[in-house]
């Protein structure tokens, strides 16, 4: 009998105490490594980060499996940065996300089989070379040279969008391409141009929203 | 091994005796000062006390802290506390301060807002960097897919407001997010990415029922077309151009050479309201009245350039059409009226009874339906939600010149006809890059305007402000707003 009761209090005070002892609702996510290669937590229609790496990757096996690039005499001078990259796309974006990754990708595995050439410091550059010449500053170990390195190509790329939306279902949609160029710069031939990189995605917004 | 301790033993004798002569010095050598002080011999009992008389100090100020917690949690809730926001506002500019504190205090549910009205506000005052995050902030979430969650669900209930759902804005308000970050790219000489502020605030027009209303922002397009031409992409800057005048035909595209973008806003924009027997309708009133219509600038040295009306706000915000919320709200309309109806109904039949002598148990049954219908008929809450961006402006005129790569601030004036309203105003915004400038100018500030959120149902927030999840919720958004 006794047995029975304590069981009966305890069934009680379980039932009671269950909420509680479950705590509070979860509301937040705490701060998780993700792999940027993933999908990632969040994801909507444009370009994301896997994007970055996936483009990247991609262009850099192109251009490394060019023999008539990688195997010169001379290492082939090359402008990589976000200078010749054009936006036309309807999502907002830093560029130097993408060229950044592709040029570390490059000049790492590289190995000296190209060069790449600084544009967008060209003022510091400048500078120390006029204190060099005034001899404010030593020259470095590797003397002066006439002018700074000329480049014979620059890469370009283009990323454009194609926005739609269903007015019905409120379900919005975009075509995402990146297509990179490489350009020589003495001629103007293009001398390589990558797979247009393309994501088409899609997603709908609750009703209220709409 | 001891000469060398004698050789350290010295040195920081001589270290010693040197650091009061020679203050500068010692902060040079700060380690070494340590070692001296580690090195002195200890009472084990005093720093046992010592210790003791630490841990006792932290325990009484966890103590104090949690006693000052528990008594703000009382009157608070999880916040915000006034020291929160006093440490918030602290460090930001003085004009902003009252629509950072509405930022701050306004929680998630009002952050787009929020973050929009201090925007326009910090691009008003010249705080460019506090404009930029604030849209940056706004259209991080205008971008975001909102899916199924729960205060979306809460506002399609029958029994609860529309206004539990976070404030994303008309399509015409997320346009004008958009077209502002645009205008604070064009500063900076972004190209790229004001083309795509332009570009996606053209593409919120497109959710205009009425087909003839879709795409017909005549500035975006022409923005887009001048982030081309700046970038001297005569094509595509044709293109955009062409779309612009097809929708807008008193526009005109710049000439080839013209390197600054004047433009200067007109007005006030929309205003919201309810309508309908249940207030369940939004519809925009009209704004209060403004007497300028017109604009011309004046480049110096140059003869006025008259500004053309590229877009009105207002005609944006009333073509729309139907919006998907509202046959829901028009549901709930109508479950309130019918529920009402039968409850009015059956307490007057009942009542009837009643007063005729009838007490049987259908008459008692009949007046409980009446007053269960009755209850739910009251606890529909049908109303729509009418937060909205005040301060927007209604007309959107543009212009623009040859300043020959100079630096150049060309004023505006603001016209009713052929009078001069205000004249010579100078440009709230006017950046000159190496490729192209921009000026802008605004005929109304938002100076005069409260810095509470607009259209906000305070019963709401009250009863929000109860709730444990939105508590937290409102926290965890306070907290990224201070880490940032």
């Amino acid at each position: 009998m006794k047995r029975r009761y304590i069981f009966a209090t305890s069934v009680a005070f379980a039932m009671i105490s269950a909420p509680t002892l479950a705590g509070p609702k979860k509301t937040g996510t705490q701060a998780t490594e993700l792999d940027p290669t993933g999908r990632g937590a969040i994801s909507g229609i444009g370009i994301e980060s896997r994007d970055i790496d996936a483009m990247a990757d991609m262009v850099f096996r192109d251009i490394m499996g060019r023999q008539d690039i990688m195997n010169r005499d001379t290492a082939p001078r090359i402008i990589l940065d976000n200078s010749e990259f054009r936006n036309e796309s309807s999502q907002r974006i830093n560029s130097k996300l993408m060229t950044d990754t592709l040029r570390a990708s490059l000049n790492r595995t590289a190995a000296g089989k190209v060069r790449f050439i600084n544009r967008q410091n060209m003022a510091r550059i400048q500078e120390e070379r006029e204190l060099k010449r005034t001899g404010v500053a030593d020259t470095g170990t590797t003397g002066l040279t006439r002018g700074v390195s000329g480049a014979d190509f620059f890469l370009a790329a283009t990323m454009t969008s194609l926005d739609s939306r269903d007015g019905k279902s409120g379900i919005q949609q975009r075509r995402t391409q990146i297509v990179f160029e490489l350009i020589d710069v003495e001629t103007g031939d293009i001398v390589y141009t990558s797979e247009p990189y393309v994501t088409l995605r899609a997603a709908g917004e609750d009703v209220i929203y709409r | 091994m001891a000469a060398t301790r004698q050789k350290f033993t010295t040195t920081v004798a001589m270290i010693a005796m040197l650091a009061p002569a020679m203050p500068i010095v010692a902060q040079d050598v700060p380690s070494v000062t340590t070692e001296v002080a580690a090195a002195a011999p200890l009472d084990p009992a005093a720093e046992k006390a010592r210790i003791k008389a630490e841990e006792k100090a932290v325990k009484d100020a966890a103590k104090v802290e949690k006693k000052r917690m528990d008594t703000l949690r009382r009157q608070y809730g999880e916040g915000p506390y006034p020291d929160e926001i006093d440490a918030y506002l602290a460090n930001k500019p003085e004009g902003l301060k009252p629509l950072y504190k509405t930022l701050f205090t306004g929680g998630e549910r009002n952050a787009v807002l929020g973050y929009q009205r201090l925007g326009l506000a910090a691009m008003e005052q010249g705080h460019w960097d506090d404009a930029e995050r604030a849209f940056d902030g706004a259209l991080l979430r205008i971008e975001s897919f909102y899916g199924k969650d729960k205060a979306a669900s809460m506002a399609r209930s029958t029994f609860r407001k529309e206004a539990n759902k976070d404030f994303k804005g008309e399509p015409y308000e997320r346009a004008m997010a958009f077209y502002y970050r645009g205008l604070l790219y064009l500063r900076s000489g972004d190209y790229d990415n004001a083309r795509a502020s332009f570009k996606q605030a053209e593409y919120q027009d497109t959710v205009s029922e009425d087909e003839e209303f879709q795409g017909d922002f005549a500035v975006m397009n022409y923005l887009t077309g001048w982030t081309y031409h700046c970038q001297k992409d005569a094509n595509s800057a044709s293109e955009q151009f062409a779309i612009a005048m097809k929708a807008q035909p008193t526009l005109l595209a710049p000439a080839a050479t013209d390197d600054m973008l004047m433009i200067a806003e007109l007005g006030r924009g929309p205003v919201k309201a309810r309508d309908g027997a249940s207030s369940e309708k939004m519809i925009f009133t009209a704004t209060d009245f403004y007497p300028e219509n017109e604009a011309h600038f004046v480049i110096p040295g140059r003869q006025p350039i008259p500004a053309l009306v590229a877009s009105s706000v207002n005609f944006q915000a009333t073509t729309r059409g139907g919006r998907a919320i509202d046959g829901i709200l028009q549901g709930k309309a109508n479950f309130k009226q019918t529920t009402g109806t039968i409850g009015d109904v059956a307490t007057q039949m009942s009542l009837s009874s009643l007063q005729s002598g009838n007490f049987s148990s259908g008459t008692m049954g009949l007046a409980a339906a009446g007053a269960i219908f009755s209850m739910f008929a009251a606890a529909a809450k049908t109303e729509a939600d009418i937060r909205g961006w005040d301060g927007l402006p209604d007309k959107i005129t543009l212009a623009t010149g040859k300043t020959g790569k100079t630096s150049v601030e060309p004023k505006v004036t603001f016209m009713n006809g052929a009078s001069p309203v205000r004249e010579g105003q100078k440009p709230m915004m006017v950046a000159d890059t190496d490729k192209c400038g921009v000026s802008w100018s605004r005929s109304q500030d938002v100076q005069a305007l409260s810095a509470e959120t607009p259209g906000e149902d305070l019963n709401l927030v009250r009863s929000l402000s109860k709730r444990k999840d939105q508590q937290l919720r409102d926290k965890a958004f306070r907290n990224a707003l201070t880490a940032n």
